[in-house]
């Protein structure tokens, strides 16, 4: 045998010892647990372990069912599954703007959320009827309240509208028959409450002091919300002759921590190399005007309200006792949220300065999430 | 259990190569054999027993059919592959023939016949050609049986190649079964070739699967037009190559990890000149098999131009039936087989003459068979080829991220037609050879490490990963 065959093999059996090293690297992870799983956002695991126990026997086990299950639970619990989908998310991501989660698309710089045209042009439009009735249901609850207990439907804004240059031109067909302008104009017509933030976003966004949105997020940012919430209160004190407190607040520095709420959508795509928004501004919230009251509300929302919620920001202009009713329970809620439990409902909405609900125009197809019905049943119906 | 799967890859994979290169040479077989058990009963454990006991009796028939000669040998041999024939058509054509007569008797107003629903186990349409190729090799005398039981059921239980080919003849592989070079350069070839069939697997067909379906599936309602039936079509055409390729390329990767070298399935089938080439170009093995095993005994190219074509219209009408126990598979197998016949009577003659054309014209034939196989509805084909040939619509439906479905598509086609996949193959067929620089191993590896590495990410992080050829 030749010097240079020789020395060849002796690098081929070097290279097939490095290759057999790489194949049983993962399942030495596994076994010697040498890694801890990377933690993902927004992963829900099906509960295949819990299943593939439960399947033990073994009619399970001879037709084949144990073992499907059981290669689920294999592949959910692997050490390396978890880094394993943040570099797939980042290839995809970064090859072909791809977002690996669900609803979540990327175009432009832009995160979106319900890519599709549904709400758009009008596919989920619950239809004239049902509006009309809607609202002249709050009609109903507004009289039954007394007209110094304002319903406001507050339209949130929605990326699609803001950024619909950046979409697909297919995605940006408009009808007037959509639940957003439909709503609208049905409330207005009847001189119901509605703030249109959606429209406001867009007037405002080029020229505002900072982002309204983030660009990795899907809600409005905390400057947006802040200011929101600001002219919602201007609106409350011009319709009902008061004075309620504005929110105080003021720009702070960047914290290290990319700003969470802002930036929803990236957390979620689970990224490797997240690409965070650094326009967004960080907002303190202090109280120094004690002199005016604050808002007691109920607030039936969906998550644009959890900004508000969650930052400082609903303390600094509702009372303690104001609710926010997720979704108005319809939704499993996370935190503070409250749903208005039997017995309290019509004491407690007779008690508050406003009603809001708080919806994003996708949302809008589930319009009050059922609080708009419950609240004509229990305060005009059964009143009658 | 799949070779896409991440308790393949994580588990079995290594586990089995570590222990196969660690034990002595006297043990290698039984392990193997042990660890094949092990991967077709994942999936169903009913069925390994029925394919245990088949095979062991297959396997005492055979020896006493060796021993004996004239009648007896023949009875025999009709024992044995009745035997074999007679689980593929309980397993997998019982539920078409009852789903069949039922259609009639219920026409002519007679009641039907009850009938509980049997399940096909995983990769019978492979294990029962690759049992007829022994039986029939010692029938013919081509070879002597295997004294060995465990050799025998290590022969058939093979589970780089179990569910879905490469279909082995036991000629091929007698003399390895007992003598096989492990040399680390084959391991590394096998390595390159397993993660070549992996990538093909996991990162084109299945992204191009996925489009493919959303194409050629729309949701209730919406027309399936000229346009957006061809671009489905290609794209499915596209995912079954590199589907049942990749896996034909893991299989034969796996086998060179474990000193074995299998024939090869696939040979840029696309870029045929000819129907006739395509079949000697697509599952190689299959075609093998059909023109070795019935094409021949049938009669071949022996008799008159008449005899020939009724020769060629059973294999192709078998080999449909044998893909699937659905009326578009039959079709399928009779479009190719006068498509074959148009061959003889003067096709290939005039695309040869015509060279830029025929393969254009070829592949246009074997996308149109495609339609009819993609479905096991027969009415589902037929719209879909009244679709492509309406020429009616040119709006294709845009799906979210179709730049990546272009891509894969393009990069897919490119491999098709550009002969990418012999240049890798050959790349990584230079290992077998020590004339390879250190640099060029180093490569080929790197590439094989890269593949491997990022299609097992998505493997891990995805969930959908059938085969195709799973089915048959």
């Amino acid at each position: 045998m030749s010097k240079k065959v020789k020395y060849h093999e002796t690098f081929a059996k070097f290279l097939k010892l490095a290759i057999m090293s790489l194949l049983l690297l993962p399942f030495i992870i596994q076994v010697l647990k040498l890694k801890e799983a990377y933690p993902l956002h927004g992963v829900q695991f099906s509960n295949a372990e819990k299943y593939a126990d439960s399947l033990k026997g073994s009619e399970n086990y001879f037709n084949g069912s144990w073992q499907q299950l059981k290669s689920y639970q294999i592949q959910e619990n692997l050490l390396i599954r978890n880094v394993s989908i943040k570099i797939r998310n980042q290839i995809d991501f970064s090859l072909f703007n791809k977002v690996n989660a669900q609803n979540l698309y990327y175009y432009g710089n832009q995160f979106f959320r319900f890519y599709c045209v549904d709400y758009h042009e009008g596919i989920l439009f619950m239809g004239e009827d049902e509006i009309k009735e809607k609202v002249q249901k709050i009609k109903a609850i507004t009289y039954a309240l007394g007209d110094s207990i304002p319903i406001i439907t507050a339209i949130a804004p929605t990326k699609s509208y803001l950024y619909s240059d950046l979409l697909p031109e297919y995605n940006t067909k408009e009808t007037e028959y959509s639940n957003y302008r439909y709503i609208k104009k049905t409330l207005l017509e009847n001189n119901m409450h509605c703030i249109d933030f959606n429209q406001w976003f867009m007037d405002i966004n080029t020229t505002s002091i900072a982002p309204l949105m983030g660009t990795g997020g899907v809600h409005w940012s905390r400057y947006g919300a802040t200011i929101a919430m600001d002219s919602l209160i201007n609106y409350l004190n011009e319709h009902t002759n008061n004075d309620f407190k504005k929110p105080e607040w003021r720009f702070v520095q960047e914290e290290e921590v990319p700003n969470v709420n802002d930036n929803d959508a990236v957390y979620v795509s689970n990224l490797k190399c997240p690409p965070f928004d650094n326009e967004l501004r960080n907002i303190a919230y202090y109280e120094t005007d004690s002199s005016r009251k604050k808002v007691k509300a109920l607030i039936v929302a969906d998550s644009f309200f959890d900004v508000v919620s969650y930052f400082g920001l609903r303390n600094n202009i509702f009372t303690e006792d104001s609710k926010f009713d997720y979704y108005y329970g319809t939704q499993p809620g996370i935190g503070e949220n409250q749903h208005l439990e039997e017995g309290i409902f019509e004491e407690y909405l007779t008690s508050v300065d406003c009603i809001i609900i708080l919806s994003a125009v996708v949302n809008l197809e589930n319009y009050s999430w059922g609080f708009i019905d419950e609240a004509y049943k229990r305060l005009v119906l059964e009143e009658v | 259990m799949v070779f896409s799967s991440v308790i393949f890859l994580i588990y079995f994979l290594p586990i089995t190569l570590a222990v196969y290169h660690l034990i002595p040479k006297s043990l290698k077989n039984i392990w193997i054999l042990i660890a094949s058990i092990a991967f077709y009963s994942w999936g169903a454990p009913t069925f390994v027993f029925v394919l245990l006991m088949s095979t062991i009796i297959d396997f005492y028939a055979v020896q006493k059919m060796d021993k004996s000669a004239g009648p007896i040998r023949k009875r025999w041999l009709i024992f044995s592959i009745s035997m074999n024939l007679g689980l593929l058509m309980y397993f997998k054509y019982s539920n078409f023939f009852i789903e069949n007569v039922n259609y009639g008797l219920e026409a002519a107003g007679i009641s039907t016949i009850s009938w509980s629903e049997v399940i096909l186990p995983i990769g019978i349409s492979f294990y029962t050609f690759q049992t007829l190729t022994y039986i029939i090799d010692v029938y013919r005398k081509d070879n002597r049986p295997q004294q060995r039981l465990h050799n025998y059921l290590m022969y058939i239980f093979l589970f780089p190649q179990i569910i879905a080919g490469p279909i082995i003849t036991y000629k091929k592989i007698v003399h390895q079964i007992n003598n096989r070079t492990e040399k680390p350069s084959l391991f590394l070839a096998g390595f390159v070739r397993f993660s070549v069939g992996l990538g093909k697997k996991v990162l084109i067909a299945n992204t191009i699967g996925y489009y493919a379906h959303e194409l050629l599936f729309p949701d209730q309602g919406i027309i399936l037009t000229c346009a957006a039936a061809w671009l489905g079509i290609l794209a499915y055409t596209l995912q079954i190559y590199f589907d049942f390729s990749g896996y034909s390329d893991m299989a034969i990767g796996i086998g060179y990890m474990f000193g074995f070298k299998f024939p090869e399935n696939f040979d840029r089938p696309y870029t045929s000149y000819s129907i006739s080439q395509f079949w000697r170009k697509w599952h190689i093995t299959l075609g093998e098999f059909m023109k070795n095993y019935l094409y021949i005994p049938l009669g071949g190219n022996r008799g008159s131009a008449l005899k020939i074509y009724r020769n060629l219209i059973i294999v192709f009408l078998l080999s449909g039936f044998w893909h699937g126990a659905h009326w578009t598979f039959i079709i399928w197998g009779a479009y190719h087989g006068l498509w074959l016949i148009l061959d003889r009577l003067f096709l290939e003659q005039w695309l040869n003459k015509v060279k830029w054309i025929a393969i254009p014209f070829t592949f246009l034939v074997v996308v149109n068979g495609w339609a009819l196989f993609f479905t096991e509805d027969i009415n589902e084909a037929c719209q879909q080829l009244a679709a492509m040939w309406s020429f009616k619509g040119s709006t294709i439906p845009i799906l979210p991220h179709q730049n990546m479905y272009q891509f894969y598509i393009l990069l897919a086609g490119l491999f098709c037609f550009l002969g990418l996949f012999p240049a890798l193959r050959q790349l990584s067929d230079k290992f077998v050879s020590e004339r390879s620089t250190i640099i060029g191993q180093l490569f080929t590896v790197s590439t094989g490490v890269f593949l491997f590495l990022e299609s097992l990410v998505y493997v891990i992080s995805s969930d959908f990963n059938p085969f195709i050829y799973f089915k048959f």
